[in-house]
């Protein structure tokens, strides 16, 4: 059997880490996406084993639009280095609830990794990436809310 | 926290066949039938209790485990939402072994991620719980200041009291709302806890807050009970529409 595991992101080859991606699912929906929990859920953890990563149990998010308890709960724990999430446009409307936002960004120690978007950043960076998408959907006549 | 309105203790004698077909399979993984399923931890590590709880819980839902319920059951909850009934599709198992971390479930309210706040929850211990062996449930008020702080954003992390836990026997079954803020902790008595849960709702009560199918008729609900008064007023509705 071939082991497979998912280095670090920026540790060098000589220094193997096991990754743990801590879930991060919304019930509410997100961009132009309703994605069931389920159906997240099974995604990602797919997603994980094919980065050969450990996979905690998804938090999800509160379904009250714009709330992101959830994802202040998986923030506040120092354990918490790699979230996973379907999209990137789960954080469509972060910006708008700034307690949550600032203690998003401070948390610069974290990746973020957004599944369907092949996209791995910092909180910051992956702010910035969306704040990138949106710019640029738009020219495609999608109305991302 | 029994004494509260919202919850209902009640008897549960169907408890038997569930745990006889837990005990099944847990003599799979080396427990001996002699044994009781309180000390299923002595015979079962941890690293393989999922493993025990999905098989358990494929050969609990290939059973007629909604007539077997509906036999203790039934009249309690007709009585507090009425006869037109939706079911979980699937009943649910949860297993928890002394000191076993992997199976706390923090504090929560089922509507987090929109499930209805009509529906109600049916908890069937297959062995006694009592402590931290059980669930907490808080109380309406503490719900709502939960709830409160929600709407804001906020964390949520309450002390949790003795008095929070609930102590149910096997052989009963605790009928309550999922609203009220409920949970575990890690468990630090000597017994593991083996508990069923399932929800129900009424057939006419609003649905999904999230408005999601996936917690709707057919993917999430179907349907338990139709009373004969529904059965003859869709009849009537299908013949005039």
């Amino acid at each position: 059997m071939v082991q497979f595991r998912a280095y670090a992101v920026g540790e060098s080859r000589g220094e193997l880490a096991v990754l743990k991606f801590f879930g991060y699912t919304v019930p509410r929906r997100f961009g132009t996406y309703s994605i069931p929990i389920s159906i997240q859920s099974a995604y990602l953890r797919h997603f994980a084993a094919g980065h050969g990563a450990q996979f905690a149990l998804p938090i999800t998010e509160f379904y009250i639009p714009g709330n992101y308890t959830g994802l202040l709960r998986l923030i506040s724990s120092p354990d918490v280095k790699h979230i996973v999430c379907v999209s990137i446009y789960v954080f469509d409307g972060l910006s708008s609830c700034k307690a949550v936002n600032n203690q998003f960004i401070g948390r610069e120690d974290i990746k973020v990794w957004c599944a369907l978007e092949n996209e791995v950043s910092s909180p910051s960076g992956t702010l910035s990436r969306l704040e990138h998408f949106r710019s640029l959907v738009k020219y495609s006549g999608l109305n991302v809310v | 926290m029994i004494g509260s309105p919202l919850i209902s203790l009640v008897s549960a004698p169907c408890y038997k066949s569930f745990a006889d077909v837990v005990a099944s399979v847990a003599c799979d993984f080396g427990h001996k039938d002699s044994t009781p399923l309180e000390f299923l931890h002595e015979s079962v590590s941890s690293a393989r209790v999922n493993e025990l709880r999905l098989r358990a819980f494929a050969n609990l839902n290939s059973i007629n485990w909604v007539d077997l319920l509906g036999d203790s059951l039934f009249g309690q909850i007709c009585r507090l939402i009425g006869p037109d009934l939706l079911i979980q599709k699937k009943i649910n198992l949860s297993v928890q072994m002394p000191h076993d971390q992997s199976s706390v479930l923090p504090g929560h309210s089922d509507c987090n991620s929109g499930d209805s706040p009509y529906q109600l929850n049916l908890w069937i211990p297959l062995t006694s719980a009592y402590g931290t062996n059980s669930m907490f449930i808080f109380d309406e008020a503490r719900s709502i200041d939960y709830y409160t702080r929600v709407k804001r954003n906020e964390l949520y992390d309450p002390a949790i009291l003795d008095h929070d836990f609930v102590d149910v026997k096997a052989g009963e079954a605790l009928i309550f709302p999922p609203t009220l803020y409920h949970g575990n902790v890690t468990n630090t008595t000597s017994e593991t806890r083996i508990s069923l849960n399932v929800r129900c709702k009424s057939l006419f009560s609003p649905g999904s807050l999230s408005r999601s199918l996936d917690r709707e008729i057919g993917a999430y609900y179907q349907v338990w009970s139709n009373s004969a008064h529904t059965q003859w007023a869709s009849r009537v509705e299908s013949l005039l529409c």
